[in-house]
């Protein structure tokens, strides 16, 4: 659906905002570029519409490249495909109806045709009362809402989502989310979108795509970004979500090496498949280990149950050894923190 | 008060609101277009374009930087070749539109760059063209800013007519000038001062009025 290869943009005071940028989402997706603010992630999406010029590269939708059209087809183009944006950037003089109606008064459609396509769009997204109200009398969220119906009003096969959510507050953002989410699968919408929040990735997010620094470090399925993340920013972003590391006061009880009366600390990753069985309850009664919980972090992400558990596991060296290889035969990970001395 | 010369002060503000009311309107006709030109063909604008856009800035300055009661005299050629005289009413039209064209365009131009650079990439991003963008998204969003400036150039013409008295241009400003001042007739003057004081109210409640009609988002 969208494909972009080799894109790099440089800008004319020689910084280098994009670097061999490749991507490929696929129809009906929801995809998610991820970084901090100032890795890239505006300009790239500002690529994929030719807002923003790249210096190298292809911009693919649905296999027309748009960087060799002429200004008359790249608008075409850009009908079908919808963008919102975190600032809103609706018309203060004009009604939620007539913001949501802009793209299709832009297009000659008589005005009963105009009105039959913009009034379900604002019942979707929960505006038909507040139709003849201006910007300023809405919330946040409801001025998102406003500009999702005004992205749709074309009917477009792509939405562009930057930072959508980035200025509304949690709770909002999960009305957000849930109603791009409703679209996406109503009326098969590819999504593409930026964001510096984990919490978005984890809530819709199929598959993501880490930036730092104007490339590209790490692509991979939601799941496995969250519990395999490779590249340190994905590291650092993964972290955000899932509390890794000990608190502090246990973390000075640790010791890197083991002693006569110490045991060790397990840091257990669940990766959603081995998650629905009773795991703990098979190494403490059929095992024999004695499994003091220091921490658990579990979340559903994309209906599955991905998380870190943080144990210590009290046994002979014999029964932690057959404790070790029984998770790691069911998928999981498991890893030694450090070892905690028993005698206080 | 003589009839005589009520009739006169009729006659006066008559010609004052004539002069004003057709210059600020041709003045608006070629400086809002100008204003949106500036506007547009700034660098990384819809229509970017940093050669017109210096050369247009810079006429703009340069007759911006006459003061008026010069303009009046240095423009005679060109007010004879456009209303066939330089004296009358008529003549006073042509200097007081060339005075308030630069005006207008820069208030426009800048009443547009108010405008969120946001909202020009959203209809940027849903297919409008540069056209388009300007009349659906930049001037609505600018029209109050634009009214507002609009008034205040209206009510700077008001002054400025009294100086086309000058080239016979008539208007209460010169009824006040001849009378009041080089007959010492302190009564007509400050009745021309009452009509300009009046006037000049109603014209700024009128643009307030206007100004809060065209913006909805204060609401």
């Amino acid at each position: 659906m969208i494909q972009l290869l080799d894109i790099a943009k440089t800008y004319p005071n020689g910084v280098h905002a994009l670097q061999h940028i490749n991507l490929q989402v696929k129809p009906g997706e929801i995809y998610g570029i991820i970084g901090k603010s100032g890795a890239g992630k505006s300009t790239l999406i500002r690529c994929v519409n030719l807002l923003e010029r790249p210096s190298s590269g292809k911009v693919l939708i649905e296999g027309e490249d748009l960087t060799t059209l002429f200004a008359s087809q790249l608008r075409d183009i850009r009908r079908k495909i919808g963008m919102i944006f975190q600032q809103f950037n609706l018309l203060n003089s004009a009604s939620v109806y007539e913001n949501a109606a802009l793209p299709l008064t832009l297009t000659k459609m008589p005005k009963q045709k105009i009105y039959d396509t913009v009034m379900p769009l604002l019942e979707l997204t929960g505006l038909i009362e507040r139709k003849d109200h201006y910007p300023a009398q809405l919330s946040g969220g409801q001025k998102q809402r406003v500009a999702i119906a005004r992205a749709l009003a074309n009917k477009p096969k792509i939405l562009l989502c930057d930072e959508a959510t980035s200025a509304l507050d949690p709770h909002t953002t999960a009305s957000i989310l849930a109603l791009l989410k409703t679209i996406n699968r109503q009326f098969g919408l590819t999504i593409l979108l930026i964001t510096h929040e984990m919490e978005v990735v984890k809530t819709i997010c199929e598959r993501v795509a880490v930036l730092e620094n104007g490339q590209i470090v790490e692509k991979a399925s939601t799941n496995e970004l969250i519990t395999q993340p490779k590249a340190p920013a994905a590291r650092e972003l993964v972290s955000s979500i899932l509390k890794q590391h000990l608190p502090h006061y246990l973390q000075q009880k640790l010791k890197s090496i083991p002693t006569k009366t110490s045991y060790p600390v397990w840091r257990i990753w669940f990766h959603g498949k081995a998650s629905q069985e009773p795991i703990m309850a098979h190494l403490i009664q059929r095992l024999g280990l004695e499994i003091n919980i220091l921490q658990a972090n579990l979340e559903h992400i994309q209906n599955e149950l991905i998380g870190i558990m943080i144990v210590e596991a009290i046994a002979d060296s014999a029964k932690l050894a057959a404790g070790m290889s029984y998770l790691t035969s069911n998928g999981l990970q498991v890893e030694v923190v450090g070892y905690v001395d028993r005698i206080n | 008060m003589s009839i005589e010369l009520i009739e006169q002060l009729l006659l006066a503000l008559w010609e004052t609101i004539y002069m004003v009311a057709l210059s600020s309107s041709l003045a608006t006709f070629i400086g809002a277009p100008l204003g949106i030109i500036l506007f547009t063909t700034r660098q990384h604008n819809i229509l970017a374009h940093p050669l017109l856009n210096k050369a247009l800035a810079m006429i703009i300055n340069g007759l911006r930087s006459i003061p008026f009661i010069i303009l009046l005299v240095a423009i005679i050629p060109l007010t004879r070749l456009l209303v066939g005289t330089s004296i009358g009413t008529n003549a006073a039209i042509v200097p007081l539109t060339m005075g308030a064209i630069p005006f207008i365009a820069r208030i426009v131009e800048n009443a547009l760059s108010e405008v969120s650079q946001g909202l020009v990439e959203a209809g940027l991003a849903m297919g409008a063209t540069p056209l388009q963008i300007i009349r659906k998204i930049l001037l609505p969003e600018a029209m109050p800013g634009i009214v507002n400036g609009l008034t205040i150039t209206i009510i700077s013409l008001i002054g400025y007519s009294a100086m086309a008295g000058a080239v016979g241009g008539g208007g209460l400003g010169d009824l006040a000038i001849r009378y009041g001042y080089q007959r010492f007739e302190m009564n007509i003057m400050l009745v021309t001062i009452a009509i300009l004081i009046i006037l000049v109210q109603l014209l700024q409640m009128l643009g307030d009025y206007i100004t809060n009609k065209v913006s909805k988002h204060k609401l």
